[in-house]
């Protein structure tokens, strides 16, 4: 049996007061007598003022008793396990601010109610954000809450916290609680929902701006700070990684802001920033890990003379981060003559202009320049020879009627085919030749596994490409955070992740195996504004009465008790009464 | 207390239905209808005796003076109104309840009534006192002890004790001196029906009316037993006591003046139909 109000079981003391009443100031009926040595003298107690007798285990004392009990346990809220009790949901403000303090005092008076209730109530916990989030239950038992709130750090950007109020409201709905804890002042009444706010002005800093700038002798570091309030300078630390010192910099705002710039040398690893503590941390770091080369894998199947025909090597040689690759699993870019197996995410570039006779094309080409690979190419005075047969799929380049490249749809990559003979007419020749491979490259190096980008922000997405190859260790891929927890991602080919958490976060594939890293900083320039945070206590108005009846309707052990506690009393007012005399006594009072 | 008017008028109309069945041999007392102590004028035949000067002549048994020349009286029964004396006990237990007062005061009224009905002095004396009014006497006596009026009482007259008896110390002595020199005793104990047949209500504070002692008592079935039970034993040591002294007892329970005297004081030969 448990108890909602466990200290309301100190009114059992009432019980033992109740005794001590009847031994002390017994409220009998007073009956004169005209002698009272016709009672036995041992069933006669002496009174004398409000001296101690001896206790007349009377009906009325039993009843009374019993009343007490029953009035302790029915203010205790007993039950045993059947009916359901209060149902206390908790919203905490998951915005970044709330680290600037009010995340602790939340956490205590989180903990702290929830220790009031008992153990048959039950606790609901989200957190805000883009969508809400349940860090306990729902319906969870209360000792369950300090487990919950042990992990939280609040990392959020700004965002509305309507949507998880909603959610709240439907969980506590049939005569729940919603207490919301944040560190803003209401803006809008809520009568449902007790707002606790634990926010205190303070002056920030934080980091606006972290970004690489590549050139030619290396990288650029650029970052920009920001300041609310009254901040006068402040002191910029960047760790430029094992066996590199670290840089300081000191920062003096001007309007709020300052902009700091530093050479980064070459081959330098993640970059760690951080400013000197300030009221609000999260925003005080931030890492830049090194963007990857995206190498576009190519798997040339042609035969020698198609291959020299097309000046395959003179193309590529003239493109950036291409590598051939001897297997097309590999690839992200298969040249062949004939149809192959397509991956995920692979082009397959068919250059074959089918046996027979030539045609000779001069124009005018019509070329569909909403498709990517062929942007920026003019075929200005190009002499396009092909067969005579009729390619499949979508046409790209036409020359009358004639389909000169076409686009297959497939389920799974991509399936470019060119009725191109190279050995007559310019196409090869011409500048739109390398312009078509570049473009072809570089739709292919979106496809490279890896992350797209390895730096981003709280609240943003982390793509991970794979490549659903077997045996490239990326069957299985997960974000694991700083502390070492892993978040699963979603998608099958490109996995998102939605990182919560600041600093360096690694992609992780089968067995653990790290794949790519990835810096995770915080920014939002509301939440780090802390100029406008406040504190206080707006309590929700009281249940009404359609929620409070059902309330009750579901407390069966307190109606049980409250029948009792009822039905004693008036045994009790009945055995008191039985007691009169049926004629009227002169002299007899109660 | 009840109103001397409505006691006077609860007595006017049932009083005259009965009269005291009084049986005593020989009583004193002013001429009247009951048979007095010595020789009277009534008809009633008691003794021949020699004729002496100044004897009255009517008297002469003139018949036995034809047979036998001798010139003899009759004697007769006299007959006299017997003294009345009601004494009434004046303790505050009397009154414990006002059904309890109201009869006694109810009783010695009408005692008072038969009394003057017979042509007889009658009087009512409070115990340890003098004569009283009972309409407007106040019961507020806290002897323990019993104790004779202050006056004399008068010998061969009919002494009633109205009282219910219930006294701390033994009654005996009492009995015993209102016995002795009366011609008839008439003990009429008067209780309330709760002393009688206690209920068992609970626990009760009781206030004992002459002593003022309280007592906190678990009135339960047990407990209301044992008071009946001790009751009982009182009045039948009182119903003995009186009995022994040829007096007559009668244990009334507080009610009307019909009520009692139908149930309680006619059964109980202390009255008979007029």
């Amino acid at each position: 049996m448990t108890f909602a109000t466990p200290w309301a079981l100190l009114w059992l003391l009432a019980v033992p007061a109740v005794v001590v009443l009847h031994l002390f100031r017994r409220r009998l009926v007073e009956r004169r007598v005209a002698a009272s040595f016709l009672f036995p003298p041992e069933r006669l107690v002496t009174t004398a003022g409000r001296t101690r007798t001896r206790l007349l285990r009377t009906p009325s004392l039993w009843l009374e008793c019993l009343a007490a009990a029953m009035l302790a346990l029915w203010l205790a809220g007993p039950s045993f396990g059947g009916a359901s009790a209060r149902h206390v949901v908790f919203v905490l403000d998951d915005s970044a601010s709330m680290g600037a303090g009010a995340a602790k005092k939340a956490i205590a008076a989180v903990a702290a109610r929830a220790g009031s209730l008992a153990s048959c109530d039950r606790v609901t916990i989200l957190r805000t954000g883009p969508r809400p989030a349940t860090m306990l239950g729902p319906g969870d038992v209360p000792s369950a809450v300090p487990g919950a709130l042990a992990a939280w750090r609040p990392a959020q950007p700004s965002h509305d916290s309507a949507p998880t109020l909603d959610l709240a409201r439907e969980l506590a709905a049939g005569g729940g609680e919603v207490v919301f804890c944040t560190d803003h002042a209401p803006t809008v009444a809520a009568t449902d929902v007790t707002v606790l706010a634990f926010g205190s002005p303070a002056p920030n800093c934080a980091i606006l701006t972290a970004r690489r700038v590549p050139h030619t002798a290396g990288e650029d570091l650029v970052v920009r700070i920001g300041a609310t309030g009254a901040v006068g300078g402040n002191e910029l630390t960047v760790d430029l990684g094992d066996g590199v010192a670290s840089a300081r910099e000191a920062v003096v705002f001007e309007e709020g802001i300052a902009d700091v710039t530093l050479r980064l040398p070459p081959g330098t690893g993640t970059v760690h920033l951080r400013l000197a503590g300030d009221a609000l941390s999260i925003d005080d770091e931030a890492w830049l890990v090194p963007v990857p080369e995206r190498v576009v894998a190519v798997c040339d199947l042609l035969s020698a003379d198609a291959r020299a025909a097309l000046q395959v090597g003179r193309v590529f040689a003239a493109t950036e981060r291409v590598r051939f690759v001897g297997d097309p699993r590999d690839a992200q870019l298969v040249l062949a003559a004939t149809p192959g197996t397509l991956r995920p995410g692979q082009l397959e570039v068919l250059i074959d202009p089918g046996a027979g006779e030539r045609d000779a094309w001069r124009g005018p080409f019509v070329v569909d320049r909403s498709n990517g690979l062929f942007a920026g190419v003019q075929l200005q005075g190009v002499v396009w020879a092909s067969g005579r047969g009729q390619l499949p799929g979508a046409v790209l380049v036409a020359a009358g009627k004639k389909a000169l490249a076409t686009e297959d749809a497939v389920d799974v990559g991509r399936r470019v085919r060119l009725d191109l003979d190279a050995s007559v007419g310019n196409v090869v020749r011409s500048p739109d030749w390398p312009v078509l491979w570049a473009n072809v490259v570089e739709a292919c190096r979106a496809e490279v596994p890896g992350v797209e980008d390895p730096n981003t922000l709280v609240g943003g997405e982390v793509r991970y490409l794979r490549t659903l190859v077997a045996g490239k260790g990326d069957r299985e891929v997960a974000l694991e955070t700083p502390d070492g927890e892993r978040i699963t991602g979603r998608g099958v080919r490109t996995v998102g992740f939605v990182p919560a958490r600041t600093g360096v976060h690694r992609v992780v594939g089968d067995g653990g195996v790290e794949l790519a890293r990835v810096g995770v900083r915080f920014l939002d320039p509301a939440e780090s504004d802390l100029r406008g945070l406040a504190s206080g206590e707006w309590p929700a108005a009281p249940p009404s009465a359609t929620a409070d009846a059902a309330t009750r309707d579901m407390d069966v052990e307190r109606r049980v008790l409250a029948a009792l506690l009822l039905l004693f009393v008036l045994l009790d007012w009945w055995v008191l009464d039985r007691a009169r005399p049926a004629v009227a006594v002169p002299g007899r009072v109660r | 207390m009840a109103e001397p008017r409505d006691l006077a008028a609860e007595v006017a109309a049932t009083a005259p239905r009965y009269r005291l069945a009084v049986r005593g041999p020989r009583f004193r007392g002013r001429i009247g209808g009951r048979r007095g102590h010595g020789v009277g004028s009534s008809m009633e035949f008691v003794d021949f005796r020699d004729y002496v000067p100044g004897d009255d002549l009517r008297q002469v048994d003139w018949r036995g003076y034809a047979r036998t020349n001798q010139l003899r009286i009759r004697l007769t029964q006299e007959e006299v109104a017997p003294h009345v004396d009601v004494l009434l006990d004046t303790s505050a237990s009397m009154a414990s309840t006002g059904g309890k007062e109201r009869a006694v005061r109810l009783l010695a009224l009408a005692m008072l009534r038969w009394a003057q009905r017979e042509g007889a002095v009658a009087r009512v004396l409070a115990l340890g006192a003098a004569a009283v009014d009972p309409a407007v006497e106040p019961f507020a006596g806290t002897a323990t002890e019993p104790a004779l009026p202050a006056v004399p009482l008068r010998a061969n007259g009919i002494r009633v004790l109205l009282t219910d008896g219930l006294w701390a110390g033994d009654p005996t002595p009492l009995l015993r001196r209102v016995a002795t020199g009366a011609a008839f005793v008439v003990f009429v104990q008067v209780l309330d029906p709760w002393e009688i047949e206690p209920a068992a209500e609970g626990a009760l504070t009781i206030v004992d009316v002459e002593t003022g002692a309280r007592h906190e008592v678990q009135l339960d079935v047990a407990t209301a037993a044992a008071c009946r039970e001790r009751v009982a034993r009182l009045c039948d040591g009182l119903r003995a006591t009186v009995l022994a002294g040829g007096g007559v007892h009668v244990r009334t329970s507080a009610a009307d003046l019909a009520t009692m005297c139908s149930r309680d004081l006619l059964p109980g030969s202390v009255l008979e139909p007029a």
